[in-house]
């Protein structure tokens, strides 16, 4: 009944491989309990993919087949899930290994072909929300990865493209698509999507940046364990403090001066990220457009941030000619939000935050 | 509040010597203003450094709640000394000493830590030759991955006032020099909040200079891990954070920076 070939096992290896490497850092901690402090074997591996095998295939024996028009990614998702909760957590080198047999499991029966399709830990609907300017370099590989996820919903949201962006997408996917001719300016098109998206999770992504499915998958785990904001976990990447640019500086200054110095100089203006949609509707969908003040709305309302896992999209990304003649432009910009975050948490907390000075006899400093 | 280890016989033998008293010129070019509490260890040797500074100069201690003698040391060696009997707060004797100060040139040094002449007149120099305010190129620990909040929050500041090659020198850290004009443009009061003071100055344009590196890594006494609790660190991110607030104050809601025409009415 299990397929405990060679050369399923070698298909396998490169994929355990790095995925062994990132979960170091993914802080995935519950799945990281079980197999804590060693290398995860691969009889372990082999055992789980051979019982998400079974379940998938014999979960697709006990679905009922409607005729509902709930797309087959999703309906297996939901299968997955059923199968998931009982088991869960596993680290994520071993949830995607067995989620992939899961599927297996379940074609072998239901006829259902999704290729190499990547499941979610959620029953949740989520939604990606992508942002595009002029990005046909990159948006077939991004709209490749975004297909083996069973989302509810992607919202593109094209704007001042001048390329053929847009026709790729339409012609490539069943995407929606919010189109403006003119550029929304840095952002807004987050606060545009958010608004539109009838999704409880919403990921976010920007049309230059296309990531591997299995990557996006730990940011919607966040959401569905209980975070509001998920925030991508850049601290791997931004190297020793005398060497970052500004702007990485100004945000962890930000965060620590919320009391929140575990977030370092995690962010929201960097992608991806995920967040409810409730919270995105506790910020204000309008305030998604300044993303550091959209963050510390969020720490001042209490909403639940954290940095669940790390994709790098700093060393491999952005040496593109719109960016790099405006580097200092961008730079100046995303300084200017962090100011208007500042401005907008000093209007709820007054000048110095919770840092007071009380000891100071400033009275007499008056001549 | 306890200082550093027992003085070193360096400083012995100069207290010794303490009986010649310093002489405070009559028109001085250079005032050096000290704040002090309990630093009878140190302070003579503090008193003799400053006085050396330049030909011209007074020395004025500003003694505050201090039970250990360092008011009378002062006094005895010539420094003009301010007395108050009780704790005036972190950089409050700063103001009192800048208002009490004749000299054209202001140098600010702490009490707790015997910095030699030669590396004061530096500061001092800069100042005479045009530099409006003079810094300490001292930033403490940057090659790490974690810095302290002091150290994020000066960088952060300095950029912010879009000054980033100051990196994290500040008027917090001592020893600095400004001119007559920078104390005017700064305001006295505003010397006690000394981020605050930063601002100001580079906002107004003054010209805000890293001029010397002085080490004053080793007088902050290692408490151990007081992550969070530490009352000077919440002083002075508090301090960076008024300074910001004040900045905001002065150049908008987003600091005289572009968004780069976002079309923020797309949505509501």
């Amino acid at each position: 009944m299990i397929p405990a070939s060679n050369s399923f096992r070698r298909a396998m290896k490169p994929t355990n491989k790095r995925a062994r490497s990132k979960r170091k850092r993914s802080g995935h901690q519950s799945g990281a309990l079980i197999f804590k402090n060693r290398q995860i074997s691969n009889e372990v591996v082999d055992n789980w993919k051979e019982r998400a095998y079974a379940a998938g295939y014999q979960l697709a024996a006990h679905e009922v087949s409607t005729t509902s028009d709930i797309p087959p990614h999703i309906k297996v998702n939901e299968s997955w899930n059923r199968w998931y909760h009982s088991v869960k957590p596993l680290p994520w080198t071993v949830y995607h290994a067995a989620a992939s047999k899961f599927v297996e499991g379940h074609s072998k029966h239901s006829g259902i072909y999704l290729g190499n399709a990547v499941l979610l830990p959620t029953d949740k609907r989520v939604a990606a929300i992508v942002l595009v300017m002029n990005e046909k370099d990159t948006i077939i590989k991004l709209l490749e990865q975004l297909h083996r996820l069973p989302l509810h919903e992607i919202i593109f949201v094209v704007n001042g493209s001048t390329d053929e962006s847009f026709e790729m997408i339409r012609n490539q996917s069943k995407a929606i698509i919010v189109h403006y001719k003119q550029a929304l300016g840095h952002d807004v098109g987050r606060a545009v999507g958010a608004k539109l998206a009838d999704s409880e999770i919403l990921l976010f992504l920007d049309g230059d940046v296309p990531i591997l499915a299995e990557h996006l998958v730990p940011f919607i785990d966040a959401i569905e364990q209980g975070s509001d904001i998920a925030l991508n976990d850049i601290s791997p990447w931004i190297g020793m403090f005398s060497n970052r640019d500004y702007v990485t500086i100004v945000k962890e200054f930000i965060n620590r001066s919320m009391g929140r110095a575990d977030l370092e100089a995690n962010s929201l203006t960097a992608v991806p990220h995920a967040m409810r949609k409730e919270a995105a509707q506790i910020i204000g969908y309008a305030n998604l457009s300044v993303p550091p003040k959209a963050q510390v709305i969020a720490l001042e309302k209490g909403l639940k941030i954290n940095a669940p896992t790390s994709v790098d999209v700093i060393t491999k990304n952005r040496l593109r000619a719109r960016n790099v003649g405006q580097q200092n432009a961008v730079a100046d910009l995303i300084i200017g939000d962090h100011i208007e975050a500042l401005k907008t948490v000093f209007d709820i907390k007054g000048p110095r935050l919770s840092f007071m000075d009380q000891i100071r006899q400033r009275q007499l400093t008056k001549v | 509040m306890s200082k550093r280890s027992p003085a070193s016989p360096v400083n012995r033998k100069k207290r010794r010597k303490s009986l010649s008293p310093i002489i405070n010129a009559e028109f001085p070019k250079v005032s050096v203003i000290i704040p002090a509490m309990n630093e009878a260890k140190t302070i003579a040797a503090v008193i003799r450094q400053a006085n050396q500074v330049h030909a011209n100069t007074e020395v004025i201690v500003v003694a505050n709640g201090s039970t250990d003698g360092t008011a009378e040391i002062a006094q005895s060696i010539g420094a003009r000394v301010i007395r108050l009997p009780f704790p005036l707060g972190h950089d409050v004797g700063r103001s009192i000493g800048a208002a009490a100060a004749r000299g054209d040139i202001l140098l600010f040094t702490d009490a707790d830590i015997v910095i030699r002449a030669s590396d004061l007149t530096p500061l001092t120099k800069a100042v005479e030759e045009g530099v409006d305010v003079a810094l300490n190129k001292y930033l403490g620990p940057t090659d790490k991955h974690h810095v302290h909040s002091v150290i994020l929050a000066k960088h952060t500041l300095n950029i912010l006032v879009s000054n980033p090659d100051l990196k994290g020198a500040s008027l917090t850290t001592i020893p600095h020099a400004m001119s007559r004009k920078a104390v005017n443009v700064i305001g006295i009061d505003n010397l006690a909040v000394p981020p605050k003071a930063q601002a100001i100055a580079i906002y107004n344009g003054l010209k805000v200079r890293g001029i010397h590196y002085v080490d004053v890594g080793k007088r902050n006494p290692r408490r151990g891990r007081t992550r969070g609790n530490d009352p000077l660190e919440t002083l002075i991110v508090g301090d960076h954070l008024e300074a910001m607030d004040w900045l905001i104050s002065q150049s908008g809601m987003r600091g005289n920076r572009s968004d780069l025409a976002r079309k923020r009415e797309s949505v509501w």
